[in-house]
């Protein structure tokens, strides 16, 4: 996927990031529980 | 003991470590003569505000100087300097404390002794590992004339990218790569790129990751309604799946946000990751999985446990030897990933795992010569049953992360 992002043109890159932290930020605030493993031992 | 009432919260799903994802690599392209310090400082506020108490401070303090003190004391000069008896003194010591602090359950003296929660730190595990290569490289650091300054120290020992759950750095590295003059500054493109690195890491963790993990919880739940052990067997499978799938997916996630976020502040971090479930025997999983961890075990467990085997009781069978250690060695690293019962198992698994692969490896040379195995190993059949068969197995032994199995299992019986 990061070999398919760095070969996109400028505008198709803001658009794929837009898309992606409307997803991240979806995922956050709708609740996700995921635990995010091993951190902080 | 007194806590603190107000404590940072850090892990990359914090709204500190968010503000530091956008924050340094704006301080940290100030002025490059200033780098170290400004990284100093963020690496020793953060680690101190995440410090859960007073005593936690004065422990992590010592924790943290005493191998940078001793450093220079434990490199053995000569046959008769007191550094023979004050090294293995020294590393015995750090075990100790470490598996104290850490208060793993199954020991049974733990049981006896006071523990208060309170006196753990952040990232404890993860400073041991870099503390070892520290004080164990020291003398090869000096003598390639590495730079060792106690900032340079501070910083890749606390360094806050990595401080969670790695990748673990080398000391060398950590250093040449941090002053590398040479390292063309980032361009718009790659600041898109590290910034698609990062949201796409954490793409990972809160979506991919959050739905492998409901179904493994969800197939969790249904093994005791299964009915007969056959079907008990496939719904375990399913669980053991998405639960490894969702192990993989959150921690690669994490490591593709730290990495893009210390990119844009101009260091490059090891990769963690080379795609594991490609892997065709345990042995080569352990090469592509948590990559700096698996050659940090191999460099300080394996490689001492092996020379002391192959010096004493395996003298005459030196696969033997080879077999042994790489059980101690995956033993320990799995009793290392948790304080329950359900890690010892893991390791346990995980270094009969790598045995396995080993002995059929060696077995198969000799059944086939080199040559033939090399045809054997491109045979279709051979490809599938090993790719199955290794992730089928690293599934079954991290059922074990992160869910009670055991505890599951003596409910049962």
């Amino acid at each position: 996927m990061n070999e398919l992002f760095k070969k996109a043109p400028l505008p198709v890159k803001f658009i794929w990031l837009s898309l992606e932290l409307a997803v991240v930020l979806y995922a956050v605030f709708a609740g996700t529980t995921t635990t995010v493993l091993y951190q902080g031992f | 003991m007194i806590e603190r009432l107000v404590m940072l919260n850090f892990s990359i799903g914090s709204i500190a470590f968010g503000v530091l994802l956008i924050v340094m690599p704006l301080l940290m392209n100030l002025k490059r003569e200033w780098r170290q310090y400004i990284f100093f400082i963020v690496n020793i506020v953060v680690f101190t505000l995440t410090l859960k108490s007073v005593y936690a401070g004065i422990i992590a303090v010592f924790w943290i100087i005493t191998p940078y003190l001793m450093a220079p004391f434990l490199v053995q000069e000569s046959e008769k300097s007191i550094s023979r008896f004050l090294k293995p003194l020294f590393y015995i010591l750090m075990l100790v404390g470490f598996l104290y602090l850490m208060h793993y359950d199954w020991i049974i003296i733990f049981k006896k002794l006071p523990y208060f929660a309170a006196l753990k730190f952040l990232g404890l595990s993860y400073l041991l590992f870099r503390e070892v290569d520290y004080t164990m490289q020291y003398e090869y650091l000096r003598e390639m004339k590495v730079r060792i300054t106690i900032v340079d120290y501070i910083n890749y020992v606390l360094n806050f990218y990595t401080i969670m759950a790695g990748p673990i750095m080398r000391y060398e590295e950590f250093v040449t790569d941090f002053y590398d003059s040479e390292k063309p500054a980032l361009d718009g493109n790659a600041v898109m790129d590290q910034a698609h690195r990062i949201i796409f890491g954490y793409v990972k963790v809160y979506v991919i990751s959050s739905f492998m993990s409901w179904f493994a919880s969800y197939w969790f739940g249904r093994i005791s309604e299964a009915g007969n052990l056959a079907k008990a067997v496939i719904i375990y499978v399913l669980f053991a799946v998405f639960n490894a799938l969702f192990i993989y997916f959150n921690f690669v996630g994490y490591c593709d946000v730290v990495a893009g976020g210390a990119a844009l502040c101009g260091m490059t971090l090891r990769e963690n990751f080379n795609k594991p479930y490609m892997a065709r025997s345990m042995t080569e999983f352990w090469n592509r999985h948590h990559i700096t961890l698996s050659e940090w075990i191999r460099d300080y467990i394996y490689s001492p446990v092996i020379k002391k085997l192959i010096s004493g009781p395996c003298k005459k069978n030196l696969f033997a030897g080879q077999c042994a250690a790489l059980f101690i060695t995956f033993l320990i690293a799995g009793i290392w990933h948790g304080t329950n019962l359900n890690y010892v198992v893991y390791g346990l698994l995980e270094g009969l795992g790598v045995v396995i692969s080993s002995v059929r490896k060696s077995k198969l040379q000799k059944k086939y010569g080199k040559k033939g195995y090399k045809e054997y190993e491109k045979k279709l059949p051979v490809i599938i049953f090993e790719h199955a068969w290794t992730m089928l197995y690293v599934a079954l032994s991290f059922s074990f992360v992160g869910y009670d199995v055991i505890g599951f299992i003596m409910e049962r019986v």
